[in-house]
């Protein structure tokens, strides 16, 4: 009799926890196709005045980064707070943003967006897509820091790329250091 | 059996539950970051230079450069972007210092013209001080002569586009137009998009969600395992 109500409220325990995890991921997914949509599908003539974003757009989105060799494409939003990174790639707030000279910083999480960046490898390429324009960066190095080490957000003179996510890769819970991959411009944008 | 698929229907529903409980929460927190507030309009309002007519509207700050910002006027859904427009951080100096009591505060209208919002503080970040609005040129010429008081503008003809690298130039109520200095803020009342990141700590990195599917998955097969022995023993 005590095997039946454990199993039963072990079931009651794990099906609303499945069905949170679900729920989470799937808002993910809506809303990277929104946003993708809402973003990408305006011309670019008209999407440089943001007057004519797209019904559904949200006005925090900044574009989209895309590392083709390992299949990393996420959506990239202003703000690096729980809800931003649950659902996008984050600009660190106060680093440079696309098409400006200096340091930008994107975070992600390192059990979605950021997974792969285990794999990522010297030279490999970064884009940043907006609708007007693509930028195109080339990893220079990876490094391990601790948390406090804000260094790698402070403004450089060239035009660099940082990504921030967790480490290591398959820690459970919040992760003891920070996996840092640095890119160069090499591609500049039109614009 | 029948007992059990009674406990089993019950899992299901508060699974549904959980699901619909995450949907709701997820999509609430989107959108959710930065200074924005709300407007409930009466009679006509000129912000930047759109007159926006009486009715409710969401105000969302764009952080932008050093010296300014974007505003995004929304409808009350957030699915039209009725207006952008630029603003500077409002400087309350010592010999004007000025407490609002209002979260807005207007240029009076005169004959012909709406009156127009001059400052701006958003709502949910009451620490981190107002947004004085820029107006086009003309526009700023005509308000800086209403209240003798120099008022912060951009070139008429410049667009949304262009509004993260036009120059800013200062009114004065004697129609002098001299640049715009971002100097003269002793305080950055502010949130300013800086060169200089203001984190202590590197963002964390990970969500919780692998770890809810991992006990959900582990609960699931717990329950599965203590009903196969649970029958085995009956």
């Amino acid at each position: 009799m005590w095997l039946q109500r454990g199993s039963i409220t072990l079931l009651t325990l794990g099906l609303p926890l499945l069905g949170w995890a679900l729920a989470a991921h799937f808002s993910t997914v809506v809303y990277q196709a929104r946003q993708e949509r809402a973003f990408f599908s305006v011309s670019p003539e008209v999407s440089a005045d943001p007057a004519t974003t797209a019904t559904g757009a949200d006005p925090l989105v900044l574009g989209r980064i895309e590392i083709p060799r390992i299949g990393v494409a996420a959506i990239v939003r202003e703000g690096e707070d729980d809800t931003t990174l649950a659902i996008a790639v984050g600009h660190i707030t106060g680093t440079a943003r696309p098409g400006e000279s200096g340091n930008m910083a994107l975070a992600g999480h390192r059990d979605s967006f950021f997974r792969a960046l285990r794999e990522i490898r010297h030279q490999d390429t970064i884009r940043i897509v907006t609708p007007t324009n693509s930028w195109e960066y080339a990893v220079d190095s990876t490094a391990i820091v601790n948390p406090e080490d804000t260094w790698v957000l402070d403004p450089t003179s060239d035009t660099v790329l940082s990504l921030v996510t967790c480490y290591p890769f398959n820690y459970i819970g919040h992760a003891p250091k920070r996996f840092i991959v640095r890119a160069s411009l090499v591609v500049p944008g039109p614009g | 059996m029948s007992r059990f698929m009674n406990w089993l229907a019950i899992g299901v529903c508060t699974a549904l539950v959980g699901f619909g409980v995450a949907t709701v929460a997820n999509a609430q927190g989107v959108g959710g970051t930065g200074e924005k507030g709300y407007i409930n309009l009466t009679e006509p309002l000129d912000v930047g230079g759109t007159v926006l007519q009486p009715g409710e509207y969401n105000i969302i700050v764009v952080p932008g450069r050093v010296d300014r910002n974007m505003l995004q006027v929304w409808n009350i859904d957030k699915t039209n972007l009725l207006a952008t427009l630029l603003s500077v951080p409002h400087v309350e100096g010592p010999s004007e210092v000025r407490v609002p009591n209002s979260r807005y505060i207007y240029y009076p209208a005169s004959e012909g013209s709406p009156r127009a919002l001059r400052t701006w503080f958003a709502s949910n970040t009451p620490n981190s001080g107002g947004h004085d609005i820029v107006y086009p040129k003309a526009r700023a010429t005509e308000l800086a002569a209403r209240v003798a008081e120099p008022v912060v503008a951009i070139p008429d003809e410049v667009k949304v586009a262009e509004f993260e690298t036009a120059p800013l130039v200062v009114v004065t109520p004697d129609k002098k137009v001299v640049p715009y200095k971002v100097a003269t803020i002793k305080e950055p009342p502010a949130k300013m998009a800086q060169n200089t990141p203001p984190q202590r700590l590197l963002p964390q990195t990970a969500s919780h969600l692998p770890l809810i599917a991992g006990l959900g998955f582990l609960s699931l097969f717990g329950a599965l395992g203590m009903g196969v022995l649970a029958r085995r023993f009956v």
